[in-house]
């Protein structure tokens, strides 16, 4: 009874890292959808189980239909080519195949006497091969880092190192216990130590998957607060063009006003009092009435009240612009990506206390668009995970405009380049169309 | 000598901004020479041969000619000389960037001095990058090259050869290392594209992670592997900066 239990949980651990390797290669599906994978283990646990069983003394038989039957089930739930399944499930046999070889040769360098490993040290073979499945688990994982290029993202590279000290510990201690098995004294404590690995091994399994969960999650949440930040600034956009719209209706009224004014006065005769009046509603003109037209609607609204921002703050401001008449990128993108372009630059900029400067230029033709924004700076930058840190103090809003400028030019597949000297930073973005 | 022309109708306009102007060349070496004009017509009458002059600063809002036609015929007398629009408000347009106004300064600023002294920082470092001459030993003695006229350098054995633009042949340098020529044209961004081949950004035409294409050069210039990444990201943002 203990022997077919055993076994089963045996077969669960290996579904369970081959469940995880072929992840890896086979799974199309964005991050977004997590599957479920326990009635998938389990059932192809059940499955390999029963063929193990049936055909336990032909091997090759056995072979074949363990892998066609995990190659069906894996096509079926991958949704993905057959041939392909097939593939990566015998890379998958192979490499158990290999382990359990060193397992083996491990165990008869060890005991140098067939006959005692199966009377004596049965439940120590088992434990080897507990630990030859935890191998197995860590070798999955360390493709896993070399391999999936989705997820390696989720994890820095120190983290990974701490995760999968996990499982190594893990390892050094079945390889304590089995050193210990000889020194026990009945076969209850012997099997109790056995189901210890056995419950380790899983947590350990257990465990990782854990910590992809919560990854995944957070990585979602992550991109919900990029895609508010970019909404927040289209709002921020909407609001100033109507701000815009409104003060313009404003000015026509007063206009209106003063004209009807001096016609009167006109009217009257009184024309010095008329002269005296136009002179001084001319000294008035707001100089809200700087205008930067480049051809293009949307930028025009943005550069307008980036430009007046700027002024406000006393920084220097200086234009390039060819004609955006026929700008390849879409409406919120010139938005998110021109708004971070000069937040950015104007918060640099704000902090020097002589010399601020900023010098933005778009430059378009032979289907190249080259955007360039300069500014002066003097704080210390911080690098991290090559990219510019966020200097922002609130945390909820760190580092969303780099991230959103870089996810646009990636989205055009343009191409950006960021050269700071000692007193200027420079970033340069460059997109064909 | 910076020659300069203001052109404005108000005094008070053309003072603000020549006292900026000797303010900003107290600290520098150079000289500098202003010539002021009233208005736009008083501009043409005085017939100036734009060659010599290095900057011009127009204000828009003149009565008769504007600024802005005032412009339009000097780009056309003269297609490389700097034109700063002086102006109450910033009118930015692409009519502008047609005739590729050099700045605009915006009157009523408290920068205005600022604006001024920028835009003259700017304009020294065009005229350094188009006139400066570097000096390379030959043979024959030493000679002075542009930089702007150095199509590539390749050095071989012990020869540096320095290849110019409309010269057949290249220049023979020997005391001087690429590694030295490399310093010295560093400031011109010139790119090192392989431990013997220094090439000059104006004259790439495209660059991939084996070769070099260069104008009016038959040969390809190979490119080191461990060279094409730095060497791209230079070429990168000299193409930007354009």
């Amino acid at each position: 009874m203990f022997y077919y239990v055993s076994n089963f949980l045996l077969v669960l651990l290996e579904i369970s890292s081959c469940t995880l390797f072929l992840e890896i290669f086979l799974n199309k599906a964005e991050a977004d959808k997590p599957k479920n994978k326990i009635p998938i283990i389990i059932s192809v646990s059940l499955l390999m189980y029963l063929i193990a069983f049936l055909f336990a003394n032909m091997m090759l038989v056995k072979m074949i239909l363990i892998i066609i039957a995990m190659s069906l089930v894996y096509k079926l739930y991958f949704k993905c080519k057959f041939i392909k399944s097939v593939a990566f499930v015998i890379l998958y046999q192979s490499i158990i195949l290999v382990i359990d070889f060193l397992v083996y040769a491990v165990i008869y360098s060890f005991f140098q006497n067939e006959e005692l490993i199966e009377a004596q040290y049965e439940t120590q073979s088992l434990m080897l091969v507990v630990l030859g499945k935890l191998i197995l688990f860590i070798v999955v994982l360390i493709i896993k880092k070399i391999f999936d290029k989705k997820s390696t993202h989720l994890l820095s590279n120190k983290e990974w190192l701490q995760l999968i000290c996990f499982p190594v510990f893990t390892c050094i201690i079945i390889s304590a216990l089995i050193w210990l098995i000889p020194e026990v004294e009945s076969t209850t404590q012997s099997k109790i130590l056995f189901i210890t690995s056995i419950g380790m091994v899983s947590l350990n399994i257990m465990v990782f998957y854990l910590i992809n969960e919560i990854i995944t999650r957070e990585n979602i949440i992550h991109t919900k607060n990029l895609n508010a930040l970019k909404i927040k600034n289209e709002l921020d956009f909407y609001y100033t063009l109507s701000d815009n719209y409104a003060n313009q209706r404003k000015k026509e009224h007063e206009f209106k006003n003063q004209l009807m004014c001096i016609n009167a006065l006109i009217n009257n005769e009184e024309y010095d009092e008329a002269k005296n009046y136009i002179n001084k509603i001319s000294k008035n003109v707001s100089s809200n009435l700087h205008t930067i037209n480049t051809g293009n609607t949307v930028l025009n609204a943005v550069l307008n009240t980036k430009y007046q921002e700027a002024l406000d703050k006393n920084i220097l401001f200086t234009l390039n612009i060819s004609d955006m008449t026929k700008l390849p990128l879409e409406v919120e993108d010139i938005v998110v990506l021109i708004s971070n372009l000069l937040n950015n630059a104007i918060e640099a900029a704000e902090l020097c206390e002589e010399k601020r400067q900023i010098q933005f230029k778009m430059h378009s033709d032979n289907n190249e668009l080259y955007i360039s924004a300069k500014n002066t700076y003097n704080h210390t930058l911080i690098i991290k995970d090559n990219i510019y840190e966020s200097t922002k103090t609130d945390p909820k809003e760190r580092g969303y405009g780099m991230k959103n400028i870089i996810d646009i030019v990636n989205k055009y597949n343009g191409n950006y380049c960021i050269t700071p000297t000692e007193n200027e930073f420079l970033i340069m973005i460059k997109i064909t169309y | 000598m910076i020659n300069i022309i203001i052109c404005d109708d108000e005094i008070e306009c053309i003072n603000d901004i020549s006292n900026a102007i000797s303010e900003y060349f107290k600290s520098i070496s150079n000289s500098y020479n202003i010539q002021r004009f009233n208005s736009s017509e008083d501009l043409f009458n005085a017939n100036i041969d734009y060659n010599n002059i290095d900057i011009v600063f127009l204000d828009i809002n003149m009565p008769n000619m504007s600024g802005f036609e005032a412009a339009k015929k000097i780009r056309d007398l003269n297609q490389n000389i700097n034109i700063a629009f002086i102006t109450a408000l910033l009118d930015y347009t692409i009519e502008g960037y047609k005739i590729r106004v050099f700045r605009y300064i915006v009157k009523n600023n408290i920068n205005f001095a600022l604006q001024i002294f920028e835009c003259l920082d700017a304009l020294l470092k065009n005229i350094e990058y188009n006139q400066a001459t570097i000096s390379f030993p030959v043979s024959t003695g030493t000679i002075a090259i542009k930089p702007e006229n150095i199509i590539y350098v390749e050095s071989e054995l012990h020869n540096v050869s320095i290849y110019i633009k409309e010269h057949n042949e290249s220049l023979q340098c020997k005391h001087l290392k690429l590694d030295e020529i490399e310093k010295l044209l560093k400031r011109y961004k010139f790119i090192r594209v392989h431990k013997s081949f220094l090439v000059n950004p104006k004259y790439i035409i495209s660059m991939t992670n084996k070769e070099v294409k260069l104008h009016r050069v038959d040969k390809y210039i190979p490119v080191a592997r461990s060279k094409y990444n730095q060497a791209f990201k230079e070429y990168f943002m000299y193409e930007g900066e354009q």
